[in-house]
């Protein structure tokens, strides 16, 4: 859930994403606010945009990028911490639509399915989390 | 209570469901429990609709199939909770005179957790602050796993557990039917009956179960009396100087449907329970027990729906529906003639919650009898407006601490009370200011 000063923050963030020219093909489509809604409805029942803030999942505060199993205070599986993932676009992306596929042994279980523009919208939210 | 002075035995067979049900709606009103957030590391308002319980979102009726084991990981949990009510309540008493009520309703401690990997509990122990009463309110004892059938997932489990539907997934039926905190001065609300209900706590029952897919969910479970001695040390409530027949074997069956779209969800369920209660007793002037029935036969049967607007969390919109119908058929222990009756119960809520916070809720409930000389009927509907304030992310106290405070008017349209249509049903009415909270 956003607070006005988060949205701001979001906004502000996309903005400079998008002027630094720096948005991947795969998510030029992608909204943040809708991202944002995407991440409330599907997302944030385990997992936190908050620096240092890990729910039964970790903190997605800086996930593109980030070396899977190894936010620190969370207790990943032995799978995930052997995964060698880095969290890409395309990679978050997969793993979103078939947690257990991506990762076997992982302990993810979500099974919603998002539509491309779903995906998109989330990834362009997930970019702006630094 | 008026049906207290009610004298036939017929009349007593139908109050004391009647007051058992009333005892155990006000004693069944709580499953928000901080050591579940503690656990998983989940706030609140990921199991709960209005980040209190025990409506549950689909994240929640997974979490109480899974066994309540689902955790973040981390050693080190102890699966105690607390949980306290109060309320404030304006009532007519018999002699239609207005008073007002302030009581600490109820004191529960809960057994509320995993216990190992596949093991997991809800068990609550009530203290009730105005009957001064103590009792093993609620156990619903698990163990489940999750497996591979078909390609598809299985979550299978058993559930251990003192009374029909309290181990029910959805907590929309029996224990947890709409609304989820009654003050004891409230009156008959919907149908009343000798199963579901009716058997709380005297019974014990052990439910074979399985969600396959995330959709198709089925039990089937067994019933038994506790021996009437162990009844009377877990401080079973006696219901209007009745104790519970015996009942062996009664079966449960429960079927539904489950859709998560994660925006929205709904749900949809068929559920019965039959048993035939032999040897009942009653408390005679001299306070002996002496035969009451020789055999009480009862065919419940129910239906129920859920339809939940989750989107974003912002607004959030619910529609609960149940109907269940009961047939009993008695044959009095004096050798009287064999009596038959049906019992219905109707309930129809809707709810909105802003940011899971600010709750508004409207219900309407209708009990009806075909027993017009003796039963009791009700129908009314209920308003409440809650505040809920913690159980999201970064909430003050997360996860040690809940509250919901609420304002709750159940009125009345009609209400017929052991045979006799009371000529003013509005009498019965109630308003309830309450605090409700968990730790």
């Amino acid at each position: 859930m956003k607070s006005p000063l988060q949205a701001a923050q979001l906004a502000l963030s996309a903005a400079a994403v998008s002027l630094l020219g720096l948005a991947l093909p795969a998510q030029a489509a992608g909204n943040v606010e809708r991202g944002g809604d995407v991440f409330d409805a599907q997302c944030a029942e385990c997992h936190s945009v908050k620096a240092n803030k890990n729910k039964k999942g970790p903190t997605l505060f800086a996930v593109i990028g980030r070396k899977a199993g190894t936010v620190p205070d969370v207790v990943y599986s032995d799978a995930m911490k052997a995964s060698g993932i880095v969290w890409t676009p395309d990679k978050v992306e997969a793993y979103v639509a078939n947690p257990k596929g991506v990762v076997p042994g992982g302990k993810m279980k979500y099974d919603g399915k998002l539509n491309a523009q779903e995906n998109a919208d989330l990834l362009a939210f997930l970019a702006t989390l630094r | 209570m008026r049906l207290a002075s009610i004298g036939s035995r017929a009349r007593q067979w139908l109050a004391a469901p009647l007051l058992a049900t009333v005892a155990a709606l006000a004693a069944t009103s709580a499953q928000a429990l901080p050591s579940y957030a503690r656990q998983t590391g989940q706030d609140c308002a990921a199991c709960h609709i209005g980040a209190f319980g025990p409506q549950l979102t689909p994240y929640g009726i997974k979490f109480k199939i899974g066994g309540y084991t689902d955790s973040d990981g981390k050693a080190s949990k102890v699966p105690l909770s607390g949980m306290v009510t109060a309320d404030y309540t304006q009532f007519k008493n018999d002699a239609g005179e207005s008073k007002s009520k302030t009581s600490m309703s109820e004191a529960s401690i809960f057994l509320a957790g995993r216990l190992t990997d596949k093991i997991g509990s809800f068990t609550q122990v009530t203290y009730d602050g105005v009957e001064h009463h103590t009792s093993l309110d609620g156990l619903d004892l698990r163990l489940a796993d999750t497996f591979n059938v078909a390609g598809k997932e299985a979550v299978i489990g058993l559930s251990l557990n003192n009374k029909p539907t309290v181990q029910d997934p959805f907590n929309n039926i029996g224990s947890w039917s709409a609304p989820y905190f009654t003050s004891h001065k409230a009156n008959a609300l919907g149908g009343e009956f000798n199963g579901v209900g009716g058997s709380e706590q005297k019974v014990l029952g052990l439910n074979a179960y399985t969600l396959i897919d995330n959709n198709w969910y089925a039990e089937a479970g067994v019933y038994n009396s506790m021996p009437t001695s162990l009844q009377s040390r877990l401080g079973s409530p006696r219901a209007d100087g009745l104790a519970y027949g015996k009942l062996h074997g009664a079966p449960y069956y429960r079927l539904a449907y489950l859709q998560d779209l994660k925006t929205q969800a709904f749900q949809v369920g068929v559920f019965g329970f039959n048993g035939t209660q032999k040897n009942g007793q009653e408390y005679d002037d001299t306070g002996a027990l002496v035969p009451s029935f020789n055999r009480q036969k009862f065919r419940d049967s129910g239906i129920d729906g859920t339809y939940q607007f989750l989107g974003n969390r912002q607004h959030v919109f619910t529609v609960n529906g149940a109907y269940v119908i009961e047939r009993t058929t008695t044959n009095p222990a004096d050798g009287s003639d064999t009596s038959s009756a049906k019992t219905k119960d109707y309930r129809l809520a809707t709810s909105y919650f802003f940011r899971n916070t600010y709750g508004a809720t409207v219900g309407l409930f209708k009990g009806t009898t075909s027993d017009t000389a003796a039963g009791s009927a009700n129908r009314g509907v209920l308003f409440q407006l809650d505040w809920t304030p913690f159980g999201k992310e970064d909430s003050w106290l997360a996860p040690w601490a809940n509250v919901r405070v609420g304002l709750q008017r159940i009125s009345y349209r009609q209400y017929v009370d052991a045979g006799t249509l009371i000529a003013h049903p509005h009498d019965k009415d109630t308003t309830t200011l309450f605090a409700w909270t968990s730790f």
